[in-house]
C-alpha cells in the first residue's frame, strides 16, 4: 500500500557525494523519521523519494510501483504523494480554501465532492471558519496547518514532510507534533519524515533512522531502541547529550581512575584496546560520601534541574540533576570544590572511536 | 563603591506606562538580573541606568551620586557615566578594526598612546581577542563579535557593567560558553553587572540576585534559588519553570480538584500560601508522582518519549497537567486511570492573577 | 552518465542569448569596431588624433568639469537634507522627504527651459527684473554657462544622493551609535567617528549614480550650452552626426566619444560595485528603535524655511514660469491677463500635426516599447533565475551589459547596426527608436522582474508538482500570478521614462518620427519658445498624471495580493 522502498540509492552534486548506496524501508501506515545533522543528506534523500530530483543509481519503490531506477522516473505529479515543506511553500495570491483544493484539479471528482474533502480535511486541521482568509492574514502555525490540510486532502499513500516544525515557536511546535500524529491515525498515512530536531524524531515516531553527517545510514529502530541502545559510539553521542569516563576492567570489576564501580556496565567488551563509559547527564549524580572522586568545575542552576560539570580522571563530565533533590541532598557546591560521582548506568565503547569522527 | 540604587522610578510612553514605582539596590560586585517576558519594563529599566532615557519620576545613584533625577531634571548623559555597555546585536562598528573598536572609549577619554595600547591588550587578552586584533568585524562569528563587545566595555575597566540581552543572538551551545566566560570576567575584574533577559535558564545560570518584572511592575526579588523555590505569585512560578495550576475548593476540612469531583480529596496537607475555601495548586512537572492506585484520579491523555524522560498529559476533569518521569520508571498506557501525588507543591490565593 | 538532452531550459537560453546579442551587444560592439577599425585593420592612433582635435579635447573637459561640479554639489545638498529629514527634529518631515523627491519626476530639460527663460544673459525675466530694479548694465546671472549647467543638473540629480542617504541613515541600526555615546563619545564625534563613515557606502552609490547620469545627459546641456558652444560629449555627438550628414569622419569621432562614454560609464559602474560589495558595512537593524535626533532649537524654523524655499524654487518657480510662458500669445508680452490664452494648449494638443504626431509617437512607441521589453525581460529573468545550465553566466553578462551604455550610445550604435548594414534598415523610422528603447531600458526590466522571480521560491512551485501539477501548469497557476506585481513594475519603470526622454530618440528621429522631448527641444531650437513652454507644461501633466495613476494601481496590487 503505502509502502516506501530505498534501495542502493546514491547521489552527488559536482564532486560532492551526498547520498552513496544508501537503503531502507518505510512500513505502510508507519511514521519514520531521518534523523540527522544539517548537511548530511536528510533531505536530499525525502526529495529523491518526492520526484524533484532523480537518483545517480539505485532504485525508490513507492506502494509497490518503482518510481526511480532502472530507466524509469515518474514525475512528482504523477507519484501520488502529500508534502510539506520547511517554508510551508502556501501560495500567497490563493485563498486557504484555494490552495487546500489545488490538489483536487487534477482529479476526477465533482464540484460537490471536492468542495465536501476541503472543507472537511479543514476541519481537520482546524481551520474549518478560516476558508475564505488568505495566507498572509494567518499566523506561521495556521499557515502550516494550510500546508497539512492540502498534503492530505487528496488522500495520499504517502506524507513527506521536511522539518515542518523548525520556524514554529517551541509551544506550537508541541502542539502540532500531537495534530500531526492524530492526523496520521486518522488517514492512515504512511509518513517520512526529516529533521535534525532529535525530540521531536524521538516523541513522533514510530521508528527512527539515523544519518551520519558523510549520508550513511548508521542504525534504524524504535525512539527507546535507539536512544536506550545506541548502536555506536557516533549514535550515542549524536541523542542528546553525553560524556565519557576511562573504564579499566579487573576482571568483571569495573574500575574509574582505580575507584571499584559497583554497576556492571553494558556494551561489549573487546578484550584489546581501552575503553570508556558513555552516560547522561541523568544517569549520574553527585554524592558527599564515596563515589568515584571528582572535582566540581562549574555549577549552573537551570531551573528545574542543576547542571555541574565535574572534572573526573582528566574528563569532563556533564551531570544534571533535580534541583530539589539537590537542595535537599548535599546542597548546592561550590565550584572548586571536591565531590564524589555514583553512577547509576554506563555504556562501554571503544576509546579509539571517541576521538575519530564527528 | 559601585552600588546601584533605583527608588520610586517611574516611566511613561505615551498613555503607557513602562515602569512603574520601580525600587531595587543592587550590590557592589554583584551580577543582578533583571528578567521578565518582553515588554515588561527590563529593557526600559536598562536604558533610564545608561542615561538613554530620562525619567518620569524617581531618582539612580551609583554609589553617593545622583546620575538621574527627575524632580530636578538632572540627567548625567550616557557618555559622562562610565558604564561599560552590551548591546543584543553587539552594535561592533564593521569599520573598524578589532583593536580600534576596543580601543574607542580610551581614545575618547584622551588617555595617551601607551596607556590606550596597555590597556587594550590587556582587555583583548581577558576576551581572548589578542590574535585577531588586526581583523575587521566582517570577517569574524557571532561569538567572537560578542567578544569584542565585552572587550570594549571592560577597556576603561568600568565599575558598572549593562549587559542587554548580550547572549539572544549565540547558538545555544555558545550561549552557555559566553556565560561562563562573563562570569569568570566579573570575578576577575571585580564590577558589578546589571543583565537583562527573557531567559529564566539564563537568568538563574549567571545571576547572584535576580528581579522578576511584568508589565511595568516588580514581582519578586531574590537569588534565583529563592525564586525558583520559593515563588511569590503564580506569575512568577509560571515564569520561572514548567509549570502545573489546578483549581481547588475546600470543603469538610479537605481540598479538591474545581470541576472534578470525581478525582477525589487532594491527600497531602493544603500547602503553605493556601488561603481561602478557593486556592490555587501549582506544582513542577517533575514533583507528581504517578501511580496505579491512590492520589487524586485522572486518565493518561497522552505519552510521549522524549529520550531521556517520558512526559505525560494527564487530564483531571477538565483540567490538563504535564507530568515527567524517568524513562526508566513505570510505564502509563494512553487512556488508562491513573492517580496523581503531588511530592511538592505550593498553594496561591485565588485572587492573586490568572 | 545520464545522457544530456537538450531541453526546453537550453532553448530557452539560446532564444535569450540570442535576443541580447541583437538587440544589445552588437550594437555596442559596432561602436567599438566603427571607432577603433579602419578599412579593416585596427587603428588606435588615428582614433586618437581625433580626440586630440580642439574641439573633442574642449568636450572632454566640460563633460568632465560638469560631471564632476554636479557630483560634488549634489552631493553636499542630498546629504545636507538627508541629514536634515532623518536625524533632526525638523517639522514637518513627512512632507519634506515627500518633496524633496518630487525634482525626481521633472524632466531636467524642461527645468532647463524654464531656467533659460527666466536666467539667460539676455532676455531672462529674473536677470531683466534686476537689472530694472537696481539700474544695471549687465545681467546677474548667466545660466547658459558651464556654471548653469551645473546647477540646473544639481537641482534635480541630488535626489539620488538624496534617497540613498536618508534610506541608510534611517535604516541604520541606532545601538551603533549608541554604543559610541556610552563609550564616552559626544554628538559632534559620533557624527564623524562613526555615522559618517559608516554612511560612505551610500554617499559615494548616490554620487556615483549622479556622475554616471551626468555625463550621458544629453537635455540640459543642449539646451544651455550648445547656443554657447559649450559642448559635452553626447552633445558634441550629436552635433557631429547632424552637422555632417553622414560624413565617416564625423561618424567616427562620434563612435570614438561614445567609446569614452561608455568606458567612463562601465569605470564607474565598476568602482561602485566595489564599494557596495566590501560587505563592511552591514548596519542595516532589524528592530525598530528611534535613532539619536539632535534638537535643532533655535535653527528649527529657518532651516524648514530653507528647504521650503529651496523646494518653491526648484521646483514651484521653473513649473509656474512653463506654464505661464505657455499661455502667452507671443514671447516677450508682460504677464498681464489679456495677454494669457489657451488656445497654444488646444492648438498643440489637437491641431498642429507636428505636435499631435510627436504626443502620439511617444505614447505608442514608450507603451509597445515597455510591452515587449517586459515580456523579454521576464524570459530572460526566468533563465537567469530559475534554471541551472551551464553558460548563464553570458546572458548574466549581456544582461548587465546596457546598464553601462548612456542612451547617446545606443542610439548611434543602434543607427550603425540598422542603417542597411544587415540589410534592414531601419533609420528615419519609428523602429529605430522601438529598438534603441528596448536597448536603453532592457536592464530595468530585467532589475525588476529578476527580483520578482527571486521571491517566487522553488518550493512553491515544487508545492504545485507535488499536488499533481505539471512543470507547466505549475509555471501557470503558481510563478505567472506571483510576478504579474513585478511585471507591472517592470512596465511602468520603462513607460514613462520612456515617454518623457530625449537623449536617445533626439539622434534617432526622422520628419514624421519626433517624440514629446524631441518636438520640445526642436521648437526651442527654432525659438518657438511659447509652443515649447506650452507642450512642456502639457508634458508635466502627462507626466504626473501617469505617476499619480502608478501610484493607484500598485497599491491597488498591494492590497489585494
Amino acid at each position: 500500500m503505502g509502502r516506501v522502498s530505498v534501495e542502493g540509492v546514491a547521489k552527488a552534486y559536482g564532486p560532492k557525494r551526498v547520498l552513496q548506496d544508501l537503503s531502507l524501508a518505510v512500513e505502510d501506515g508507519e511514521c519514520f523519521t531521518l534523523l540527522g545533522p544539517s548537511g548530511c543528506g536528510k533531505t536530499v534523500l525525502l526529495r529523491l523519494v518526492a520526484g524533484f530530483e532523480t537518483p545517480d543509481a539505485g532504485e525508490i519503490t513507492i506502494g509497490g510501483r518503482l518510481v526511480s531506477g532502472r530507466g524509469t522516473n515518474v514525475p512528482p505529479e504523477a507519484r501520488n504523494l502529500g508534502v510539506v515543506f520547511q517554508d510551508y511553500a502556501v501560495w500567497p495570491h490563493l485563498t486557504v480554501r484555494a490552495n487546500t483544493a489545488y490538489p483536487l484539479k487534477f482529479r476526477a471528482d465533482d464540484a460537490p465532492q471536492r468542495a465536501a474533502a476541503v472543507q472537511g480535511v479543514l476541519d481537520q486541521v482546524g481551520l474549518g471558519a478560516l476558508g475564505e482568509r488568505y495566507p498572509s492574514q494567518l499566523s506561521g502555525g495556521q499557515q502550516q496547518r494550510v500546508a497539512l490540510a492540502r498534503a492530505l486532502v487528496a488522500h495520499p499513500e504517502v506524507l513527506l514532510l521536511d522539518e515542518p516544525l523548525s520556524n514554529l515557536d517551541a509551544n506550537l511546535r508541541e502542539e502540532m507534533r500531537f495534530e500531526i500524529k492524530d492526523l496520521q491515525r486518522h488517514h492512515g498515512a504512511t509518513i517520512l519524515y526529516v529533521t535534525h530536531d532529535q525530540e521531536v524524531a524521538l516523541a513522533l515516531s514510530d521508528r527512527i533512522g539515523i544519518l551520519d553527517p558523510a549520508g550513511r545510514l548508521r542504525q534504524v529502530g524504535t525512539p527507546r531502541e535507539v536512544f536506550d541502545q545506541p548502536a555506536d559510539l557516533e549514535v550515542f553521542r549524536f541523542l542528546g547529550v553525553t560524556s565519557f569516563v576511562d573504564l579499566a576492567f579487573d576482571g568483571d570489576q569495573a574500575r574509574i581512575a582505580g575507584t571499584p564501580l559497583d554497576l556492571r556496565p553494558e556494551g561489549p567488551r573487546p578484550s584489546s584496546g581501552a575503553l570508556v563509559g558513555g552516560f547522561r547527564p541523568m544517569e549520574a549524580e553527585l554524592v558527599s560520601e564515596g563515589g568515584v572522586p571528582g572535582t566540581v568545575k562549574r555549577v549552573a542552576l537551570l531551573g528545574a534541574v542543576v547542571d555541574f560539570r565535574v572534572e573526573v580522571g582528566g574528563r569532563e563530565l556533564r551531570i544534571q540533576q533535580e534541583t530539589s533533590e539537590v537542595m535537599r541532598g548535599l546542597g548546592l557546591p561550590v565550584e572548586g570544590q571536591p565531590c564524589g560521582v555514583r553512577f547509576h548506568r554506563l555504556r562501554t565503547f571503544a576509546a579509539a572511536a571517541l576521538s575519530g569522527g564527528a | 563603591m559601585a552600588t546601584v540604587t533605583l527608588s520610586h522610578v517611574t516611566k511613561r510612553f505615551g498613555g503607557v506606562t513602562a515602569v512603574r514605582d520601580l525600587g531595587l539596590e543592587i550590590r557592589d560586585g554583584e551580577c543582578f538580573s533583571l528578567l521578565g517576558p518582553s515588554g515588561c519594563g527590563k529593557t526600559t529599566t536598562l536604558r533610564m541606568l545608561a542615561g538613554f532615557e530620562d525619567l518620569d519620576e524617581g531618582e539612580i545613584r551609583v554609589g553617593d551620586r545622583v546620575f538621574s533625577n527627575s524632580a530636578r531634571r538632572y540627567y548625567l548623559p550616557p557618555e559622562q557615566r562610565d558604564f561599560g555597555m552590551v548591546f543584543q546585536a553587539f552594535a561592533v562598528w564593521p569599520h573598524l578594526n578589532i583593536f580600534d573598536n576596543v580601543a574607542f572609549p580610551l581614545q575618547i577619554k584622551g588617555l595617551s598612546r601607551a596607556d590606550i595600547q596597555a590597556k587594550t591588550r590587556r582587555a583583548l587578552a581577558d576576551t581572548g581577542l589578542l590574535k585577531v586584533q588586526h581583523a575587521f568585524p566582517g570577517e569574524l562569528s557571532g561569538g567572537e563579535k560578542q567578544r569584542i563587545a565585552l572587550a570594549r566595555a571592560i577597556a576603561i575597566n568600568p565599575q558598572v557593567m549593562l549587559l542587554d540581552e548580550p547572549l539572544s543572538n549565540l547558538d545555544p551551545k555558545l550561549r552557555e560558553e559566553m556565560r561562563f566566560e562573563i562570569k569568570d570576567l566579573q570575578r576577575r575584574l571585580g564590577f558589578t553587572i546589571v543583565f537583562v533577559t527573557h531567559d529564566q535558564a539564563e537568568a538563574m545560570a549567571i545571576s547572584d540576585r535576580m528581579l522578576v518584572m511584568r508589565d511595568g511592575v516588580l514581582q519578586q526579588v531574590g537569588s534565583p534559588i529563592e525564586i525558583y523555590e520559593k515563588p511569590s505569585s503564580r506569575f512568577v512560578f509560571s515564569f520561572i519553570g514548567l509549570s502545573n495550576f489546578l483549581p481547588m475548593e475546600d470543603r469538610d476540612g479537605r481540598s479538591y480538584v474545581q470541576g472534578a469531583p470525581e478525582a477525589g480529596p487532594l491527600e497531602a496537607p493544603r500547602p503553605t500560601g493556601a488561603a481561602g475555601p478557593t486556592w490555587t495548586l501549582a506544582s513542577r512537572p517533575t514533583h507528581i508522582d504517578l501511580s496505579a492506585e491512590g492520589g487524586l484520579r485522572g486518565t493518561v491523555l497522552r505519552r510521549v518519549y522524549l529520550g531521556e524522560v517520558v512526559e505525560y498529559r494527564v487530564r483531571v476533569g477538565p483540567h490538563e497537567l504535564r507530568i515527567q518521569k524517568g524513562a526508566r520508571d513505570q510505564v502509563f498506557e494512553e487512556g488508562a486511570p491513573v492517580g496523581l501525588t503531588f511530592r511538592r507543591c505550593l498553594g496561591y490565593a485565588e485572587s492573586s492573577e490568572s | 552518465m545520464r545522457p544530456r538532452r537538450f531541453g526546453t531550459a537550453e532553448l530557452l537560453l539560446l532564444l535569450s542569448i540570442l535576443i541580447l546579442v541583437v538587440v544589445v551587444a552588437i550594437p555596442i560592439l559596432l561602436i567599438f569596431w566603427n571607432a577603433f577599425v579602419v578599412e579593416g585593420k585596427p587603428d588606435f592612433l588615428r582614433a586618437l588624433a581625433l580626440l586630440k582635435e580642439p574641439d573633442t579635447l574642449e568636450a572632454l573637459k566640460n563633460s568632465l568639469v560638469i560631471a564632476g561640479g554636479t557630483t560634488v554639489l549634489s552631493t553636499i545638498i542630498g546629504v545636507f537634507f538627508a541629514w536634515l529629514v532623518s536625524r533632526t527634529d525638523l517639522p514637518y518631515k513627512g512632507t519634506m522627504k515627500v518633496l524633496f523627491l518630487v525634482p525626481f519626476m521633472l524632466p531636467s530639460f524642461i527645468g532647463a527651459l524654464a531656467w533659460k527663460i527666466l536666467l539667460s544673459p539676455r532676455g531672462g525675466h529674473i536677470n531683466r527684473l534686476l537689472m530694472d530694479l537696481f539700474h544695471l548694465e549687465d545681467p546677474v546671472f548667466n545660466i547658459m554657462s558651464l556654471g548653469g549647467i551645473i546647477a540646473v543638473e544639481t537641482m534635480y540629480l541630488f535626489p539620488f544622493v538624496f534617497i540613498q542617504v536618508s534610506g541608510a541613515l534611517e535604516r541604520m541600526d541606532p545601538t551603533l551609535e549608541e554604543a559610541a555615546r556610552i563609550s564616552g563619545a559626544g554628538l559632534f564625534t559620533i557624527t564623524r567617528r562613526i555615522t559618517l563613515p559608516l554612511m560612505m557606502p551610500s554617499i559615494l552609490a548616490g554620487a556615483l549614480l549622479v556622475a554616471l547620469y551626468s555625463l550621458a545627459h544629453f537635455g540640459v546641456p543642449a539646451i544651455l550650452g550648445t547656443e554657447r558652444n559649450i559642448f559635452i560629449i553626447p552633445t558634441k555627438i550629436y552635433e557631429k552626426i547632424y552637422a555632417s550628414g553622414g560624413n565617416f569622419e564625423a561618424i567616427r569621432t562620434g563612435t570614438m566619444l561614445s567609446s569614452i562614454l561608455v568606458l567612463s560609464a562601465a569605470a564607474i559602474l565598476y568602482i561602485q560595485s566595489l564599494v557596495l560589495s566590501s560587505g563592511r558595512f552591514q548596519v542595516i537593524s532589524g528592530k525598530s528603535m528611534r535613532p539619536m535626533v539632535l534638537k535643532l532649537r533655535g535653527l528649527k524654523w529657518p532651516l524648514l524655511i530653507l528647504s521650503v524655499v529651496y523646494i518653491a524654487l526648484t521646483v514651484v518657480l521653473p513649473t509656474v514660469t512653463i506654464f505661464l510662458v505657455g499661455t502667452l500669445k507671443t514671447y516677450g508680452l508682460a504677464f498681464k491677463l489679456e495677454n494669457m490664452t489657451f488656445d497654444n494648449f488646444t492648438y498643440i494638443l489637437f491641431k498642429w500635426e507636428l505636435t499631435r504626431d510627436a504626443i502620439w509617437n511617444s505614447f505608442y512607441l514608450s507603451l509597445s516599447a515597455a510591452a515587449v521589453t517586459m515580456l523579454i525581460g521576464t524570459l530572460i529573468s526566468y533563465v537567469l533565475v530559475k534554471t541551472k545550465i551551464r553558460g548563464k553566466f553570458l546572458l548574466e553578462f549581456l544582461g548587465v551589459l546596457p546598464f553601462s551604455v548612456p542612451g547617446t550610445v545606443i542610439a548611434l550604435g543602434v543607427i550603425l547596426m540598422w542603417s542597411g548594414r544587415f540589410g534592414v534598415n531601419l533609420y528615419n523610422t519609428a523602429w529605430i527608436i522601438f529598438v534603441a528603447y528596448i536597448a536603453r531600458y532592457m536592464a530595468f526590466a530585467l532589475k525588476s522582474t529578476s527580483a520578482a522571480l527571486e521571491q517566487v521560491h522553488d518550493s512553491l512551485e515544487e508545492a504545485a508538482r507535488a499536488c499533481g501539477a505539471s512543470k507547466w501548469q505549475a509555471m501557470k497557476d503558481v510563478v505567472l500570478p506571483l510576478i504579474k506585481p513585478g511585471m507591472v513594475a517592470a512596465f511602468f519603470l520603462i513607460f514613462l521614462p520612456a515617454l518623457r526622454e530625449l537623449t536617445t530618440s533626439v539622434l534617432l528621429y526622422g520628419p514624421h518620427t519626433r517624440t514629446i522631448g524631441v518636438a520640445i527641444y526642436t521648437l526651442n531650437e527654432d525659438g518657438e519658445t511659447v509652443y515649447a513652454a506650452a507642450l512642456a507644461a502639457i508634458a508635466l501633466v502627462i507626466i504626473v498624471l501617469g505617476q499619480l495613476l502608478i501610484k493607484r494601481v500598485t497599491r491597488a496590487k498591494i492590497e489585494s495580493a
